[in-house]
C-alpha cells in the first residue's frame, strides 16, 4: 500500500492518459435510440424522394466542375443577351418585314416592306447550285435579306445579294 | 506508468481490422445486391466509433449525432460505387470527416459543448484518485467534470486538422498509417501533426500534468 502511494506520487499523469479518458464520454441508449429513428427518416426521405439520374448527373457536374459550367452559363447568357438586342434592334428598324421559307434550290422569293414600299425580288434561275438572287432598286431606309437563316439589316438604297449553297 | 497499464488494459480494445475488413466487404457486396437492410448492421457497427471520433472533434454531441446521420446517409447513397479498393471502415470515416469538416466550415455547428456524461470506470479511478490528491479537497465527480470541460476547451483550442490526428491517434487508437489514408496525407504529415498537437496540450494542460 506504502509502496502503491508512493508510486501514485512518483508517477506523474500523461497526456496520453488524460485523453483515453475521452474514451469514456459515450451516450446513453435513449440517445441510440433517438438517432437511429432519426437516421431511419432520413434514409425512407432519400429512398421516397430520389431524384431523376439527370439531375443527379448535373448536380455532380455541377459539384465537380462549378467555375467551368458558370463561366459557361455566363458566356451563354452573354451571347443570348447580345443576340437579342440585336434582333431588338432590327424589329425597331423595320415596320414590317415577310420573308419567304428558307431557301429552296432554285425558287427563291423575299418580300420587304417599308411603309408605303413595296419591293419584290426576281430570282435568277440557274441550272448550278450557285446562283444570284436579287437586286433592289427604289431607294429605302433599309432593306432585308434572307441569308444563312438570319436577318441582315443593309442601310443601302441598291443592293445585290448573292448567296450560294 | 500505473496509469497507462491501467488505462491501457480497460481502454485499448482496438479491433482487428484487417479480418475486420473483409467481413465489411462482404456486407457491403450484399448491400450492393439489393439487399438494403444489411446497412444497418454497418450503421450498428460503426455508429459508436464514428460518434467518438466526431464528437470529439466538435465537442457537441447534437452536432455530432446530426454529422453522423449525414454521413451515414452519403455512405447509403455512394455504397453502390464503392469497390473496395480501400477498406470500409477507412472509407467511411473519409466520408465522416469531410462532413465534419464541411459542417464546420459552414460554422453551422453550435458554438458551446455539449458533453457526453464520463462514466467512471475502473480505468478513470485511477487517474482521479491521483488528481485527488493533486487538488485536495475536491471531489471525484467536480474533478471529473472539470478535467473534461479543460480537455475540451485544449481540443478545441487546436486547428482542427490536428484535433483530428489527436482524436483518431491517442482515442481512437488508430495507427499512422490509417489516419494517412483517412485524412488523404502522408504518415510523415500525421507524425508531424501529432508531435505539434501534443505539444499544444501539454501546454494547456499543464496544471493536471505535474
Amino acid at each position: 500500500m506504502v509502496i502503491q502511494n508512493l508510486e501514485k506520487e512518483v508517477s506523474p499523469i500523461q497526456l496520453e492518459d488524460l485523453l483515453k479518458l475521452k474514451r469514456l464520454e459515450r451516450p446513453d441508449g435513449h440517445f441510440w435510440e433517438d438517432f437511429d429513428r432519426k437516421l431511419e427518416a432520413k434514409r425512407l426521405e432519400i429512398l421516397i424522394k430520389k431524384e431523376p439520374i439527370g439531375l443527379q448527373w448535373l448536380k455532380s457536374v455541377w459539384k465537380k466542375h462549378f467555375r467551368l459550367v458558370s463561366a459557361i452559363s455566363a458566356s451563354a447568357c452573354a451571347v443570348f443577351g447580345l443576340m437579342h438586342h440585336t434582333s431588338l434592334i432590327q424589329r425597331s428598324a423595320l415596320h414590317f418585314a415577310e420573308v419567304s421559307s428558307p431557301f429552296i434550290k432554285n425558287n427563291i422569293a423575299a418580300y420587304v416592306s417599308e411603309g408605303n414600299a413595296y419591293f419584290a425580288q426576281n430570282v435568277m434561275r440557274g441550272a448550278q447550285p450557285s446562283f444570284q438572287v436579287a437586286t433592289l432598286a427604289v431607294p429605302c431606309k433599309s432593306q432585308v435579306c434572307y441569308m444563312n437563316g438570319g436577318f441582315t439589316p443593309l442601310n443601302t438604297a441598291k443592293t445585290s445579294v448573292h448567296a450560294s449553297f | 506508468m500505473e496509469f497507462s497499464k491501467t488505462v491501457g488494459k480497460a481502454l485499448s480494445a482496438v479491433p482487428e481490422r484487417n479480418s475486420e475488413a473483409s467481413g465489411d466487404w462482404a456486407l457491403v457486396q450484399r448491400v450492393q445486391a439489393g439487399e438494403l437492410h444489411v446497412f444497418d448492421w454497418l450503421i450498428k457497427k460503426y455508429r459508436e466509433r464514428l460518434f467518438s471520433i466526431v464528437y470529439n472533434i466538435v465537442s457537441n454531441r447534437e452536432d455530432a449525432s446530426e454529422i453522423i446521420q449525414d454521413a451515414f446517409i452519403k455512405a447509403f447513397r455512394a455504397v453502390p460505387k464503392f469497390k473496395g479498393k480501400s477498406s470500409f471502415f477507412t472509407w467511411l470515416y473519409k466520408i465522416a470527416l469531410h462532413t465534419t469538416y464541411n459542417t464546420v466550415r459552414k460554422n453551422r455547428f453550435k458554438r458551446f459543448f455539449s458533453l457526453e456524461k464520463m462514466s467512471e470506470d475502473a480505468s478513470s479511478e485511477a487517474i482521479l484518485d491521483y488528481l485527488q490528491g493533486q487538488h485536495s479537497g475536491a471531489e471525484k465527480s467536480v474533478l471529473l467534470s472539470e478535467l473534461q470541460e479543460k480537455l475540451n476547451e485544449a481540443l478545441q483550442k487546436l486547428s482542427i486538422k490536428h484535433r483530428t490526428v489527436v482524436v483518431l491517434f491517442e482515442i481512437e487508437g488508430l495507427s499512422h498509417t490509417e489516419i494517412a489514408q483517412i485524412t488523404e496525407t502522408t504518415e510523415g504529415t500525421v507524425r508531424s501533426r501529432l508531435h505539434y498537437a501534443k505539444q499544444e496540450l501539454q501546454n494547456y494542460l499543464k496544471d493536471y500534468l505535474k
